[in-house]
Parts: C-alpha cells; sequence; structure tokens
C-alpha cells in the first residue's frame, strides 16, 4: 500500500502508458488504491486539466496533453529539445534505425529523448518504462561499463539479478564492452533485436552523463552493420556530451 | 487538504523553474507550510522526479516528468503517426517546428522539430501555454473563431504581457488586424511582435471535412532567413503538413479536448 500522496503521480503514471484511457475500476484495481480514493485522485487530476473522463460508470479515463506539454516545456527551458535531438536525428537518418538517449539519475537510467531512422519496413520501437533496465540493454551496460566492478555489481543486484553466475557472467560482457568504449546486446532484451550503445561523457570532466543507443531488428543489425555503426555512434555520443553540457538536465552527478 | 495536488503544483512550479528552486521559495509560492513542503519533495525525490543538487541546496525537476511526457505521446500514437511529418517539415523549411494543440480554453505546446542544426537557431524558451496575443500559432487559432469568442480568449489569457518584439501589439484592435490578416490569407505571420529578431508563421490544423480546428503548426525562425516572401513561399509545405497532421491524427488521443469541444 503505497501512501496517499503517492497516488495522483501513480495515475498520471498508468494513464500515460495507456493512451486511450482506463475506467476508475481498472485504474483502481491495477494501483491497489481504494475505489472511492481513486475516484477523488481522479476528479482533482481532472479539475486541474491533466485528465478527462467519466462520470457515467465505467467511462474511460485519459490523460488530456497537459502531461506531454509541461514535459517539453520543461525540456525546451533545459535546451535539450534545441541542442540534443538534431543530434540524435541525424544518426538515425544515417543508420536507418531507432537512436535513443538516456540520462543518468543517480542510481538509474532514464529514457529522455528518441529519432527513429527506418522510415518503412520493420520498425523498431518498443513501448518502454521510463527508467532503462540495466542489464539487459545496451544502453545500461555502456553505463555499467563507465563504473567499476562493485558499483557496477551494486547495481545489477538493485535491478533484480541474483544468481551469482549470471551476474558474473555479464560482468564480463561489462568488462568487453568496457574494454572497446560500446555495449553490444543481440536478442537479450527482446527477441529479434539488437542494439548498440556508448556512454555520453561531459566534455570537460569525463564523467558519464548519459548513454545513447542504436537498435533494430537483428537481420539488419548484423555484426558487420553494428561495426559500421560505431565511428558514428561514438562520434554522436561526444558530441551530445558537449551540446549537454550547457543543460541543466545532465547535471545529474 | 489535498496533499496529491500540492505534488502535482509543486511539480508545475518547479517545470517553471529549470534552474531550481530553494526550499523556502517553493513553500512561500506554494503556500505550504515548510515541514509539509519538506516531506513533500522527500518523497518527489523518492519517487524521483526531484533532485537535490546538495543537503540544503535547491531542488530541481529530473528527467522523469519529461520522460512520462513522452511515454504519453509514444502510447498516443503521436511519436509514431505525427512526429516523422514534424521532422520532414523541419528538415524541408531548416527552422523550428512547433505542433500546438486546442486544449478547451487553451492552446499547448506539444511536440517539436528543430531543423535548423548550426548557425542561428531560434530557442524557444517558454511555458506549454502558447500566449494568444503575440504568436503566430496563437492567431492561427484565433482566426478560425468568431471575433467575440476570439476576443474573449485574448483577454482572459492577457495580452499585456512583456515581450521582447519591438512591434508587439498593445491594443486588442491592433491584434485582431493580425487575426483578420491570417484568416484571409489562411496562415498567420508575425514578424518581431513576440521575440526580437525572430518571425514565425503557423497554420490552423482543421479537423478533417470540418473548419474546426483542433490545432496549430508553425515554423519559427531568425528574422535573417525569415522575411515575409520566404514565408510566403513556405505557405503550400506548411498547409500540406497541416493536412497530413489532421488526415494521420485527429482521432489521436491529444486532439479529444478538440473534439469535445466541437460537440
Amino acid at each position: 500500500m503505497m501512501s496517499s500522496r503517492n497516488r495522483a503521480i501513480s495515475i498520471l503514471e498508468l494513464l500515460s502508458q495507456h493512451a486511450w484511457g482506463l475506467s476508475a475500476h481498472d485504474i483502481a484495481a491495477r494501483l491497489g488504491i481504494p475505489f472511492a480514493a481513486t475516484q477523488r485522485v481522479l476528479a482533482g487530476l481532472i479539475e486541474r486539466g491533466y485528465a478527462h473522463g467519466g462520470p457515467e460508470k465505467g467511462d474511460l479515463f485519459r490523460l488530456r496533453v497537459k502531461l506531454p506539454a509541461l514535459g517539453l516545456a520543461y525540456l525546451g527551458a533545459t535546451g535539450v529539445t534545441d541542442l540534443v535531438q538534431p543530434i540524435l536525428d541525424d544518426l538515425a537518418k544515417r543508420t536507418g534505425e531507432l537512436v535513443r538517449l538516456a540520462v543518468i539519475e543517480a542510481d538509474s537510467l532514464t529514457w529522455v529523448a528518441k529519432s527513429q531512422g527506418a522510415r518503412s519496413g520493420l520498425l523498431y520501437n518498443p513501448d518502454t518504462d521510463a527508467e532503462v533496465h540495466l542489464p539487459a540493454t545496451a544502453n545500461g551496460r555502456a553505463w555499467l561499463s563507465c563504473l567499476g566492478d562493485h558499483q557496477a555489481r551494486t547495481l545489477i543486484e538493485k535491478s533484480g539479478l541474483s544468481a551469482a553466475g549470471t551476474i558474473d557472467a555479464l560482468l564480463h560482457d561489462v568488462a568487453v564492452a568496457r574494454a572497446q568504449g560500446y555495449a553490444v546486446v543481440s536478442e537479450s532484451y527482446e527477441a529479434g533485436t539488437s542494439a548498440v550503445a556508448a556512454a555520453i561523457r561531459r566534455s570537460a570532466t569525463g564523467s558519464p552523463i548519459g548513454t545513447v543507443s542504436i537498435a533494430g531488428p537483428t537481420i539488419r543489425m548484423t555484426p558487420v552493420r553494428i561495426r559500421e555503426f560505431v565511428p558514428w555512434l561514438l562520434a554522436s555520443a561526444t558530441e551530445l556530451g558537449a551540446a549537454a553540457s550547457s543543460s541543466p538536465l545532465f547535471k545529474g552527478l | 487538504m489535498h496533499s496529491p495536488d500540492r505534488a502535482i503544483s509543486i511539480i508545475e512550479l518547479l517545470s517553471r523553474n529549470a534552474v531550481g528552486l530553494p526550499l523556502s521559495a517553493i513553500a512561500d509560492e506554494l503556500s505550504i507550510p515548510r515541514s509539509a513542503t519538506h516531506r513533500l519533495l522527500a518523497d518527489l525525490r523518492e519517487e524521483g522526479y526531484v533532485r537535490q543538487e546538495y543537503e540544503g541546496g535547491t531542488y530541481r525537476l529530473t528527467a522523469k516528468v519529461v520522460a512520462l511526457g513522452f511515454t504519453f505521446l509514444g502510447a498516443a500514437g503521436v511519436t509514431a503517426e505525427i512526429q516523422p511529418i514534424l521532422d520532414r517539415l523541419a528538415e524541408r523549411t531548416g527552422e523550428l517546428i512547433v505542433l500546438a494543440v486546442v486544449d478547451g480554453e487553451r492552446l499547448l505546446r506539444v511536440a517539436k522539430a528543430q531543423g535548423a542544426r548550426r548557425g542561428l537557431l531560434y530557442h524557444q524558451d517558454e511555458g506549454p501555454e502558447v500566449y494568444l496575443a503575440a504568436t503566430s500559432n496563437g492567431h492561427a487559432w484565433l482566426s478560425c473563431l468568431g471575433e467575440e469568442e476570439a476576443l474573449q480568449l485574448v483577454a482572459k489569457q492577457g495580452y499585456n504581457r512583456p515581450v521582447d518584439g519591438p512591434t508587439a501589439s498593445k491594443t486588442l484592435r491592433d491584434i485582431l488586424t493580425y487575426v483578420e490578416a491570417a484568416r484571409d490569407r489562411g496562415f498567420a505571420k508575425i514578424s518581431e511582435t513576440y521575440v526580437a529578431g525572430t518571425s514565425a508563421m503557423a497554420a490552423p490544423i482543421f479537423r478533417p471535412g470540418t473548419r474546426r480546428a483542433i490545432g496549430t503548426l508553425s515554423v519559427a525562425g531568425p528574422l535573417l532567413r525569415m522575411t515575409d516572401e520566404h514565408m510566403d513561399s513556405l505557405a503550400p509545405t506548411l498547409f500540406a503538413s497541416a493536412v497530413e497532421i489532421a488526415e494521420a491524427g485527429s482521432e489521436l488521443p491529444i486532439f479529444e479536448q478538440a473534439r469535445e469541444a466541437a460537440r
């Protein structure tokens, strides 16, 4: 049972993943909040312009555009949309695959921007949580590769992995990523897809601030093609490190 | 007492203050006792929405609220259906593209694409709500409404905001002149009414088969490149993209409010 002051945010988080709406009963059940309380919180969100829906029984509640507009305004204020997005767009256009940017926030990695290069044919467009799963994704491993083994192990354990053999194998992969300067993951996060990612380091200090990845169907993302992408990926990561230095979004460390 | 509303109030306040605010300023601004503010901030920090640089330092939003917005746009089909249209328009014009959506009595910026890579960038730095009196998106929307309704919306939002454009409209009459011109030519065009040295144009996005605006689409850039003639030459491209968005997206959840209003 979560504390009552988290409920409005929990509902926003849930509805952001269900853009076509959920009923109040469904929301209450999914979040384990009493129905009456759910209705109260929903009424508050509606009053503040975040959601709409009801009042009939079974009516769906949906988010309005206030939440993405708020996010966009904040992103604009931090300079990311104007500086960072064009770099992602270029890389996406060049590779024809999905390019994504994640930023480091304390102990986690959060997706913040993406650009889809594939215009037709097979699209890889995962619907993701806001948070990057560290052990299984190229982005997660690219970040782990910036850390010492001890710290990497702590984060891996925190993400839910516990079997010692699994962790050792993963740390080996992370060591490979550390040595080559980028991480490759094939079929690990989602069957049929592969990804390559590199850490973004702040230009001035070299400290890691985020990761950038290229992902697509394995039939296109062959080892040969991934090797072709690596120099572009690393160049983009360097450029992002420079662009990001002016943004408060990346001050996380 | 509405604790959830307070947490959201803090997120909204911090979204307008990207560099961060100290606890005392947050408490004062929102009229919340400091002890309660401290608890709310601790919870928001626990949930990953807020960060404090160091003990006693200012509080800032993390990227999580941004990610939440993107999650919604992704789930709502905007990322797949509409963003590519904005990206193509940005590429063709080489300028900043903004998509604003009608949400009740307001117009909100929901997505953008920056076409200018180097050199002069038009950097937009403002809140989520479009300022109707002096922006191209605002004028484009107003041009689809009756004069009475348009004036009411402008008056409600206010039209004397200090803006740094040297030709900013000072009276309702001035604003109406702009809006009428926009109605006549089918798109709004402004030069230095909002930001000195920049101009912008915007077209309404109509719900297919109607003359009801569900959003607006703008191109903005430095006056040096976005001259009056150049904007006229971009008009057909802008119209085509607006139609494309209407056809691809008018059924998406982001246009729900505009649909409701039309009923």
